[in-house]
């Protein structure tokens, strides 16, 4: 039997497939091949996947989980494949953005506010949001890059155009899984790239630490980079691990760090070493427990001081949090045309700002209809959706919107796209996906080609969040859409193995 | 400015060069790689008691196995020593030695419980090999390496870190014996075997830094002073016939006794061989040989370990060179009580080296709760959300 046996096409836009059921050229070998295999063969590639995820350690932890438990991090075997051409037009559009925020958080940190005074967007948006970081201001970041790694979430909807969904500026994290998800598919089913020819993806510790390294402080020539982590126990340190790895540098705690005279150093076993550059992965109001919360000890004191004082470089920025502001999303098509002088290559899915009085009213007539989210929470959590709602959640979050405006906005809501996704009963059919690519920033833009493919197990479920138990797909951009691709190889794997 | 005044009681080495970079190691970090050294030895060391024991005390009469298990259980550090009032340091020690700490020294206590209440002797078993309340036992310490190497896991071979999670995988979820399927002895191959395998990858793998010169100063010290006490355990019960032939298979240098000594069974021999023979890898002066090696490159760079190298300079020289056979003909369990103080002392001492204090005292007195160093759980989870 078939693993398409009953795949039901629906009206959804299908990346693999036209909507008359024809496969998309782009799909052609990958259906092809899933169609040769059988059930047990599938499972066995499973399996392997599974052990290999396991016996590395690659593990995500579920916040709020009551097993409190590591969960395997889980990746679907069909992947994503994604054109040399349409990539093209993706990483062009994800560089604008960044670049646009990057002017942006320098305007209103170290500029002189010229979006606001030029009433681009409103003062009090800026004012009121939970992201805006006061300390911010006079620290200048080298080349003015405020978005060393960002993480831009894009959907693609029923006409299968990629859209901005949400821009993660603080602490995007899942590059991680990018890299161990190519490793796994090419351990456990070399003969899958036959017939394609897919960008590498293991560069990317290069071209993150080239980054780091260019955002220190201009006087050091030799800048000592280094990761600074929550701990152990953070759902994200396997990816903090294998940052640090990657890019062979030191993986610290706050308390490995000390400031004397405005500088941070690494306590190490010889004494102190001066430290340039920090790559951070706890959040703003965690980072220095002198000037944010008090009874903090995942920081270092003194390091807002140190950073002002400029003999260090902490990435991201302090204070991003209002870029990736739900409701500052609204105008970032107008800060790209305002700083940049372009129209927008990616477009923005259509938002409601709750606290414009008139948007709201047209927003709470149609609440069923539509997405509600918070504005300054990221993982998912907190987000209503309106079709998929009860009657008495919908009122809930009414009461929330009227009580706090400024907390929330609506989106239309995107029908995701769709990909080929292996169910439990060991069948293919369609679950949504979205996609978060990573750009990095520094003396330059770059985009990493590649990215994380996020899919929601459940049928019909578009919340592909992990924390809230999405899945992951081994995703690939083509280094050609030329005929050329590689012939297959059988030096891989055993005569008689399809994958 | 008053936070400088604190810094300086650091040796000051503001370097910022790669070659220097490269060398070092965080302090922090260093601690863990030598609790993993420790753990490590311990684990293959308790799995080796066991292994050795469990089958030869079934035999024996109620009271005597009772005996037996004591001796076991004091020489891997759970019982005070019978002759001296000093505690045991090595059980005490473990317990509060991981990044996943336990709490307290359960050892101690748990230990006497287990052996008042001895009816069979699986639960001694089971106190040693899966008693999660135990921090000394195989299946918490496998947890304890695990953790360690995780909070070091940017330096340290692929290869380590998979095993260690290999092995905890197989083992986290190990019944109590009387329910168990698995032979005793199979679990017990699988984790010397897994032991072995860590031991080989640390060898044949690992650069040699900072952070490996730890291990190795973790294990070798924990070698040691489960030698000394091994013998301080089997020799110090005078109502008893010594058994060589046990205590030198505790010791897994059985096959090389014999092929030195014969079968003489003259205690202070023995004990000279344990302590002093040169190229016996369990001996007290091959495990010194090492440390000092390390210490040595170590002291080079870093100050603070000056005094624990002078020790243990001290230590192998009165090994290699004194006149330890007269000194053990005047009573050997003075002599061995000695070197086990000198271990202790070693080890506390290469402990304070690395580790001064971890937040400087203005900035703990004013912003935090007394006893609180390191971040609480709960807030370890905040930001990277995906």
């Amino acid at each position: 039997m078939s693993l398409f046996e009953g795949y039901e096409h629906g009206d959804n836009y299908d990346e693999a497939f036209h909507d008359d059921g024809s496969v998309r050229s782009t799909y052609k070998h990958m259906v092809e091949r899933f169609r040769s295999i059988d059930i047990a063969e599938i499972n066995r590639i499973e399996r392997l996947v599974e052990e290999e995820f396991r016996r590395q350690g690659i593990t995500f932890n579920v916040y709020d989980d009551s097993e409190g438990s590591e969960r395997i991090w889980s990746m679907d075997m069909f992947p994503r494949i994604i054109t040399a051409w349409g990539w093209d037009t993706l990483a062009r559009g994800l560089a604008q953005r960044v670049d646009a925020f990057n002017h942006f958080l320098g305007d209103i940190y170290s500029g002189e506010g010229a979006v606001l005074a030029d009433g681009v967007l409103p003062r009090w948006l800026i004012t009121s949001s939970q992201g805006f970081e006061r300390n911010a201001f006079g620290i200048t970041p080298s080349h003015g890059a405020y978005c060393n790694v960002a993480g831009i979430d894009l959907v693609r909807g029923r006409s299968g155009k990629y859209m901005v969904l949400e821009d993660n500026l603080r602490n995007p994290s899942g590059i991680s899984y990018v890299v161990e998800n190519r490793a796994a598919t090419s351990k456990a089913c070399p003969r899958i790239f036959d017939y394609h020819s897919v960008h590498p993806v293991e560069q990317y510790g290069r071209m993150l630490r080239y980054t780091l390294e260019s955002m220190a402080p201009s006087a050091v020539d030799s800048p000592h980079v280094v990761v600074l982590t929550p701990g152990i126990f953070n759902s994200a340190y396997s990816e903090h691990v294998f940052l640090a790895r990657s890019m062979g540098v030191e993986l610290v705690e706050g308390r490995d760090l000390v400031v004397d005279d405005h500088a941070v150093y690494a306590r190490t076993i010889k004494g102190l070493l001066a430290v340039d550059v920090i790559y951070r992965r706890i959040d703003d109001s965690f980072l220095d427990p002198v000037a944010f919360r008090p009874d903090s000890t995942l920081g270092v004191p003194g390091l807002l001081n140190a950073m002002r004082a400029g003999t260090v470089a902490v990435c991201n920025a302090l204070g991003n949090g209002v870029a990736d502001d739900k409701a500052v999303y609204a105008y970032v098509p107008k800060l790209i045309k305002y700083y940049l002088g372009e129209d927008p290559i990616l477009d923005n899915v259509p938002t409601y700002i709750m606290s414009d009085p008139e948007q709201r009213a047209e927003a709470m007539k149609r609440l069923n209809e539509l997405v509600v989210k918070p504005v300054s929470q990221s993982g998912g959590y907190g987000v209503l959706i309106g079709p998929h709602s009860t009657e008495e959640q919908i009122e809930q979050v009414k009461a929330k919107v009227e009580a706090d405006p400024r907390e929330w906005i609506a989106q239309e809501l995107v029908e995701l796209s769709c990909l080929p996704t292996l169910t439990g009963d060991g069948r293919l059919a369609q679950r949504h996906v979205d996609l978060r690519p990573f750009v990095l920033s520094g003396e330059t833009t770059q985009v990493f080609t590649g990215g994380l493919t996020r899919v929601a197990l459940r049928e019909g479920s578009m919340i592909v969040n992990s924390s809230q138990g999405g899945g992951s797909k081994d995703t690939w951009v083509l280094t050609s859409d030329s005929a050329a691709v590689p012939a297959p190889s059988d030096a891989v794997s055993a005569p008689g193995v399809v994958m | 400015m008053v936070l400088g005044d604190h810094v300086r009681e650091y040796p000051a080495s503001y370097s910022t060069s790669g070659e220097f970079r490269g060398m070092t190691i965080l302090a922090r970090h260093a601690e863990s790689m030598l609790w993993v050294g420790r753990y490590l030895e311990r684990i293959e060391a308790t799995a080796r008691c066991l292994d050795c024991e469990a089958d030869f005390i079934v035999h024996l009469k109620a009271e005597d196995a009772q005996r037996e298990w004591e001796k076991i259980l004091q020489t891997l550090g759970f019982l005070q020593t019978l002759n001296s009032d000093d505690s045991s340091a090595v059980g005490d020690s473990v317990a509060d030695g991981s990044v996943a700490g336990h709490g307290d020294a359960v050892g101690g206590v748990g230990a006497s419980g287990v052996l008042r209440s001895m009816d069979n002797i699986l639960s001694v078993v089971d106190f040693l090999l899966s008693e999660t309340r135990n921090p000394g036992s195989v299946v918490s310490m496998v947890y304890s390496v695990r953790e360690n190497l995780r909070s070091v896991r940017d330096r340290i071979p692929v290869e380590l870190w998979e095993e260690s999670n290999g092995l905890y995988l197989r083992i986290r979820d190990l019944e109590p014996m009387s329910r168990r399927s698995q032979v005793l002895h199979e679990i017990l191959l699988m984790v010397r075997q897994s032991c072995m395998a860590l031991s080989g990858i640390l060898h044949e793998f690992m650069l040699r830094d900072d952070g490996h010169a730890f291990i190795v100063i973790g294990r070798m010290l924990e070698r040691s002073i489960f030698t000394v006490s091994l013998m301080r355990s089997c020799l110090s019960d005078t109502s008893s016939v010594v058994d060589f032939t046990r205590l030198l298979r505790l010791a897994t240098s059985l096959q090389a006794y014999r092929r030195h000594h014969g079968y003489s069974h003259q205690v202070s021999v023995a004990v000279a061989f344990l302590l002093a023979a040169h190229n016996l890898p369990h001996s007290v002066l091959s495990c010194m040989t090492q440390v000092e090696k390390c210490l040595d490159d170590l002291q080079s760079t870093a100050a603070a370990f000056h005094k624990p190298r002078r020790r243990v300079g001290l230590l192998r020289a009165r090994l290699e060179f004194g006149a330890i056979e007269s000194e053990l003909e005047d009573g050997y369990i003075r002599v061995l009580d000695d070197v086990a103080e000198e271990l202790n002392a070693l080890a506390t001492e290469v402990m304070l080296a690395l580790s001064p204090p971890i937040i400087m005292p203005a900035v703990r007195s004013q912003y935090l709760r007394p006893g609180q160093e390191s971040p609480r759980l709960g807030e370890i989870n905040q930001g990277d959300h995906l």
